[in-house]
């Protein structure tokens, strides 16, 4: 019963807005876009936010809800001159009803790669009327990225396990922003070639497949979710102390500026001691 | 009835089951080694560590949950006094559901997500319980009792969800799946520690479910309490259900299925069928967990699609069946 | 041998009684009727006297024993009752069922021994649901499943059996037998018996003595040819009747003539 109820509330499709003008007050319905607000220097403009965006202190911005579950009146009642949601978080329904009051609201697709990343930032620039600014961080977090992807070249591969859930155990394919970070980082995503973006896997066949490191996505306290490994010493990760754990804070925001942090995190977890 | 054939039939698939489990896994080892394994368990091997630290107790999880899971069900139908009642009617499931998200929203795992699950359930049953205090445990007040409170609890389980991030949303609800490769949740040994008493108690409580199960008034007729006893059978059961969702999560139709299969078989004396069910239900979910675990190798599906598809197909054989179902 | 009182029993339902001073006795080794109308109280009383009900104020005794202070196992080995036939919801086999009326004689985790399957065995053949003893009560007829629940209270081996309205559901042939068959425990194993019954002809008939509620109260009480009048018949049922007593039996019969209230028509 409760599983039916969840499967509806998180689709959104995209949708197009009409705005000539920049926008002076604008509502940000998800925290990527509200971070990627603030990568523009565009956050004196913020009027809204939800309670999962990243916010100053003392901030005169209004919360509006959760991603998932907007106040629809509280939006309008900021008089936006456009609401910025993404496919990721934000309902259709929610979506919906706010063009129904006529609200400009401008929609970005959900993105796992960093091309989309780097595309819907350009989007948000245009948009604001600053895309030269978009354009500049884009192309230095390209070159950064490419400066990071020379720099592990030369060196071997190593197999990682990338760890995202303990009970079940669930793992990432490389069709997911997971898989990429990897990719870039010079490493091989050990269940890489699976069907499903984010599958369930056994434990034997992490044993089997015997990544070299382990990096371990969480949202818990440090060390709890590496502890499962510690009991199978016989795992190379194990021997050699590389059972890492990363925030799904920082690993799981799809703006550009972010993707290039948790890259040079994912960098620091597989190739430690290299600069 | 077929007297001790029963039973014998169970054991040995049983043994066959087991076998299976240690030999069929999430990853393909040669049958050479898994022999090995068994034979020379001292080691780090990966065979060993595979046999020894994952199937094995991955094996004997399945067993203990899938029997407690049986039993309750047997429990729960006799003190309800109704065949579609199972370990889950009373909203045990939902509090259990209601901890796990919690502790999920809290960032929590491990041994603290199990204890904070485990009291949901214990705290939901004890409401249920309570309530129906006031009505001298009545039978129609302990199932509405919690069919309130499932509905309650799900609201509250809603309402989490509708603020949490999709993220946890997807990790709670990937959790109530249910799953018996849970390699973070209680050590087998605490398991069967906390376990092993309970089950006793029930099975040693087998011919006070026959005359709960005749009604209230037939039970005072013959001697006992009927309150007290309902109260004693409902309440170590959901303590055995609370435990089996803190470790598996919600695996459904096991207790709802087991015992409606064995009563053909074994009788409905609970003196045999508590026993019957309790084999069968632990064949079942390891077969069950096995078929997860091998159908997408290495991927596993959640075990509940595999109980749910088979009770389905059970159930539709059932009533088709030419013979007109015993109980209604 | 056991014998039942009632004393002054006053009794009913959130506290509204449904049956006031009632004061009866049964002798031992007797067959003890309770007749009277729908509503006149006889399953409330039936209920105080199996303990289900306490009553507001009074006592039943059993052998002299205040009902309410015996222990729910001992009472079950002195007395057995017989609620009104009713659904099981389990398919249990006629001699599982049978059997559980032996669990007041055994603790819970001692098995059954020889004595009590012997007694089950003899109770089923004497009974003649020997030939079902392995069909499922669910598929039983009314008069055999009658028997069957009978069975259950007799190999509790009780010194009393009290039976809530044992004929009901019943044609005239299993009435008469099973009812010939409590005249034979009384008679030959010393069995006392209390029946709550509908009919009057066989109340009179098989009953050492009755007692006749009317609206809570005993209205009469005695030996049938006491009890069965016309004149109670009219008071108490509202209806005319004729009564004659049998010469060799010594027992009354009743010829209902009608409803005492004037009909278009005739008496």
């Amino acid at each position: 019963m409760i599983l039916a109820l969840l499967a509806l509330a998180l689709s959104a499709w995209p949708a197009s807005a009409g705005q000539d003008s920049t926008p002076g007050r604008i509502v940000s319905l998800a925290p990527s876009i509200t971070r990627e607000l603030s990568d523009l220097g565009a956050q004196d403009l913020l009027v809204g936010a939800t309670t999962h965006c990243p916010l100053p202190a003392g901030t005169s911005v209004r919360i509006v809800g959760s991603p998932g579950r907007i106040s629809i009146e509280r939006v309008y009642a900021l008089k936006p001159d456009i609401v910025l949601a993404s496919t990721d978080c934000n309902s259709r329904a929610d979506v919906a009803a706010l063009k129904g009051l006529g609200c400009a609201i401008h929609v970005f697709a959900g993105c796992e790669t960093l091309a989309c990343m780097c595309t819907s930032f350009r989007e948000l620039g245009d948009l604001l009327g600053r895309s030269d600014r978009a354009d500049a961080i884009v192309k230095d977090v390209q070159a950064r990225i490419r400066a990071i992807e020379s720099g592990v070249r030369a060196t071997h591969r190593p197999k990682v396990f990338w760890q995202v859930g303990a009970s079940p155990l669930v793992t990432a394919s490389d069709a997911t922003f997971a898989g990429e970070f990897l990719r870039r980082a010079g490493a091989v995503n050990v269940f890489g070639d699976a069907r499903m973006r984010y599958p369930r896997v056994n434990a034997e066949e992490v044993l089997r497949r015997d990544p070299d490191v382990i990096i371990v996505v969480s949202r818990m306290e440090p060390g709890s979710g590496s502890t499962l490994w510690e009991r199978y010493p016989g795992m190379s990760a194990v021997r050699s102390g590389r059972v890492h754990e990363l925030s799904a804070d920082l690993v799981c925001q799809p703006t550009p500026a972010m993707f290039l942090k948790a890259l040079e995190a994912v960098v620091a977890a597989v190739h430690p001691g290299e600069p | 009835m077929r007297g001790p054939a029963t039973f014998l039939a169970l054991a040995a698939l049983l043994a066959v089951t087991a076998a299976l489990g240690v030999f069929l896994g999430g990853s393909a080892l040669p049958a050479r080694d898994i022999v090995d394994a068994l034979l020379h368990p001292g080691g780090d091997g990966m065979a060993q560590t595979v046999v020894w630290q994952l199937r094995i107790p991955r094996v004997l999880r399945a067993l203990v949950v899938g029997s407690s899971l049986a039993g309750c069900g047997v429990v729960f139908q006799a003190v309800l006094r109704n065949p579609l009642a199972e370990p889950y009617t009373l909203g045990v499931s939902a509090g259990g559901a209601l901890g796990a998200a919690i502790a999920i929203m809290a960032g929590l795992s491990g041994i603290p997500m199990v204890a904070l699950c485990f009291a949901g359930c214990f705290l939901s049953i004890s409401a249920v319980l309570a309530m129906s205090t006031f009505r001298d445990f009545s039978t129609s007040t302990i199932i509405l009792s919690g069919v309130v409170l499932s509905f309650l609890l799900s609201s509250v389980i809603m309402f989490i969800f509708s603020v949490a991030s999709s993220r946890e949303v997807h990790a709670s609800v990937l959790w109530l799946m249910g799953s018996l490769g849970g390699t973070d949740a209680l050590s087998l040994p605490a398991l069967l520690a906390a376990m092993l008493p309970l089950l006793f108690g029930l099975l040693a409580l087998a011919r006070d479910m026959n005359l709960i199960s005749l009604g209230d008034e037939k039970a005072h007729l013959l001697g006992l309490s009927p309150g007290a006893l309902k109260l004693l059978l409902l309440g170590l059961a959901s303590l055995v259900t609370g435990l089996c969702v803190a470790v598996a999560g919600i695996i459904g139709f096991v207790g709802l299925i087991v015992p409606h299969a064995m009563r053909p078989m074994a009788g409905a004396d609970h003196q045999r069928l508590m026993p019957a069910a309790m084999l069968a239900g632990g064949v079942f979910l390891l077969l069950s967990d096995t078929l997860a675990q091998v159908v997408l190798r290495p991927y596993e599906l959640p075990v509940g699609v595999i109980t749910g598809i088979a009770g389905g197909v059970f159930f539709l054989a059932y009533l088709l069946r030419s013979s007109p179902p015993e109980v209604i | 041998m056991t014998g039942l009182t009632a004393e002054r029993i006053r009794a009913g339902y959130q506290d509204r009684p449904v049956v006031d001073d009632v004061s009866f006795e049964v002798e031992p080794r007797s067959i003890f009727g309770l007749i009277g109308p729908n509503g006149s109280g006889k399953t409330t009383l039936f209920k105080c006297m199996c303990g289900l009900l306490r009553p507001f104020s009074g006592t039943i005794r059993l052998g002299g024993e205040d009902v309410s202070r015996i222990p729910r196992r001992r009472l079950a080995r002195m007395a057995a009752f017989i609620p009104q036939v009713h659904a099981v919801t389990f398919p249990y086999t006629v001699e599982e069922y049978v059997l559980m009326g032996r669990y007041p004689h055994r603790g819970r985790l001692s098995a059954f021994t020889r004595e009590d399957h012997a007694i089950v065995d003899e109770t089923m053949e004497m009974l003649r649901i020997d030939h079902v003893r392995r069909q499922r009560i669910q598929r039983l007829s009314g008069g055999e499943m009658q028997r069957v629940f009978l069975a259950c209270g007799l190999v509790q081996r009780p010194e009393i059996l009290l039976m809530d309205e044992p004929t009901a559901h019943l044609d005239i042939g299993h009435q008469v037998r099973l009812l010939t068959m409590l005249r034979t425990l009384s008679a030959e194993r010393g069995l006392t018996v209390l029946v709550t019954l509908h009919d009057l002809n066989l109340a009179g008939l098989y009953c050492t003595s009755l007692a006749l509620l009317d609206r809570g109260r005993i209205h009469a009480r005695g030996t049938p040819g006491e009890v069965i009048t016309r004149d109670t018949i009219e008071h108490v049922y509202g209806l005319r009747s004729q009564v004659a007593c049998d010469p060799y039996l010594n027992r009354p019969h009743v010829y209902f003539l009608g409803s005492c209230e004037r009909e278009n028509g005739e008496s």
